[in-house]
């Protein structure tokens, strides 16, 4: 319902570039409904809208299917976006499942003097006892957290880019591999090359530590079938899970990819 | 007098390795790590359970625990023993489903636990891994020799009663040999009866021959070097 009403909100707002100026109409290309975002980078720009995500862990050492469901709202130069996921995931006798942790991200945004970055946190409640991850710490494993980000974009044209930095204090349950409190350093970078008007490619390379899975590649295909609508489909590998790099006590090797699937809407 | 065995799987390993630092007194038994019965402890109760304690909360509540983590065997009557193990806090527990059968010899093995990525870890100390005996039969048996400032003590695997020994040192018997309890970490409430070690009264020995009643007889000599330090290999038994 949270959800709901945030979109019912946001749908009575006029994204900062759709403002009405008195006088002769001038052509320009049709502002970008979706906003520029990767896996860690978190939307820039855009309309507000509703997120539908599935991660799932393939190989050996998989057996996590996270789905998640985000709600963004633009308000004046704030961006909110909440989100909550939900996972399914393995033990050593059965499969359970269980709520992971709310996430809400407040960004802030000069639009005039700039348009360009953003500012904000992201916070992290627990909302039930979950524990497994995918390929973020602080996502699904029960615990408490806030992060202060930095984002900034870059280009103009059919080749986008932004950064992320994020740095913050994490509270997890204490129990193996997570420590009971930990600092996290985040840096990430995306780019989106657009293939054609309904096409395009999305890859993303991120750092993160303290972090279960430390370094992450992302390649995505990003399809807009119709108006408002924009599905997703890529791999996420984490290269330095395969490479033993890792807090969890597990030997190196390629065993794991996640595949992602999701859905994207703006109003 | 008390004797402290710390990080312990099997106790005469452990009191071998700590015994110095604890003979004043385990401040910080609390987080000791242990398994309790020790190997080659006897006269275990019978309604006792396998008890193993970790540095840390085991896993978090709830959470479902491997049970071929710990099996035990009935060495008396064969097969595994059917039981539970449950977690609590940082202790693991086997419950066996009907009881530990009187007069009966157990052992017990602790597997490392599987790894599974994405998943709370239970993390066991090395040293606790591995396999060792215990019974509830009331025999009284030798468990090891352990050095303590240079005086040998002898790990008793129950508690000293009024039992018929005869302990010769360097082939002269009569020693005025000590009683020492025992205890696992400063953690008093591990073991529900009291364990024993004799200690000698003097250093230097060199070869202990050790005869409970007329059933069993250890015979202790030292690694070559001649140090006592030998003595702690479990179960040094040469041909009595």
């Amino acid at each position: 319902m949270m959800l709901l009403a945030f979109l019912g909100v946001a749908s009575a707002q006029d994204a900062p570039w759709e403002e009405r100026i008195e006088g002769d109409a001038v052509e320009a290309d049709a502002p970008d409904d979706f906003a520029l975002q990767g896996v860690d980078v978190l939307p820039m720009g855009g309309r507000s809208g509703l997120s539908v995500g599935q991660a799932s862990v393939l190989g050996g050492d998989g057996g996590t299917n996270a789905w998640s469901v985000h709600g963004r709202v633009n308000a004046g130069h704030a961006s909110v976006r909440v989100g909550l996921p939900i996972a399914a995931y393995r033990t050593p006798d059965q499969r359970t499942a269980g709520l992971g942790n709310l996430t809400a991200d407040v960004l802030y945004r000069d639009d005039e003097a700039h348009p360009e970055w953003q500012v904000g946190a992201s916070v992290h409640v627990p909302t039930g006892r979950t524990y497994t991850w995918v390929n973020d710490a602080e996502e699904l494993w029960s615990g408490v957290g806030i992060d202060a980000l930095y984002q900034r974009r870059f280009g103009d044209g059919p080749t986008q880019g932004a950064i992320r930095t994020a740095i913050g204090i994490h509270g997890p349950a204490n129990y193996a591999p997570f420590p009971e409190v930990y600092a996290k350093v985040d840096i990430a970078g995306v780019v989106d090359q657009r293939i054609s008007d309904a096409v395009g490619f999305v890859g993303e390379g991120s750092f993160s530590w303290w972090d279960t899975s430390p370094v992450d590649l992302t390649a995505m295909l990003r399809v807009d079938p119709v108006d408002q609508l924009r599905l997703r489909a890529g791999l996420t590998l984490p290269v330095a899970a395969w490479a033993g790099w890792q807090p969890a006590q597990v030997v190196s090797g390629v065993r794991e990819t996640t595949l992602r699937l999701e859905l994207h809407t703006a109003h | 007098m008390r004797l402290c065995a710390d990080r312990s799987r099997s106790l005469p390993l452990a009191l071998s390795a700590t015994l110095l630092l604890c003979a004043g007194g385990c401040g910080e038994g609390d987080q000791s790590t242990y398994i309790a019965p020790f190997d080659g402890q006897t006269d275990w109760p019978v309604g006792q359970p396998l008890e193993v304690a970790l540095p840390n909360d085991a896993l978090p509540p709830d959470y479902p625990l491997d049970q071929g983590l710990l099996r035990v065997v009935d060495l008396t009557n064969g097969g595994l023993v059917e039981g539970d193990v449950v977690h609590d806090g940082r202790r693991l527990r086997f419950y066996p489903t009907d009881g530990w059968a009187p007069s009966t010899d157990y052992a017990w093995t602790l597997s490392a636990p599987v790894d599974r990525n994405r998943e709370p870890h239970l993390m066991i100390p090395p040293g606790l891994l591995g396999d060792a005996t215990f019974s509830t039969t009331a025999r009284l048996e030798l468990v090891d020799a352990v050095e303590r400032d240079d005086e040998l003590c002898l790990l008793l695997s129950r508690a000293f009663d009024d039992d018929v020994l005869r302990i010769y040192l360097d082939g002269v018997r009569g020693a005025d040999w000590s009683i020492v309890e025992v205890t696992v970490g400063g953690v008093e409430d591990v073991q529900t009866k009291t364990l024993h070690a004799l200690c000698a009264p003097e250093a230097g020995v060199e070869t202990v021959r050790f005869e409970v009643g007329d059933s069993a007889v250890y015979q202790l000599t030292p690694d070559s070097g001649g140090a006592l330090s030998g003595f702690r290999s479990l179960h040094r038994v040469v041909d009595p």
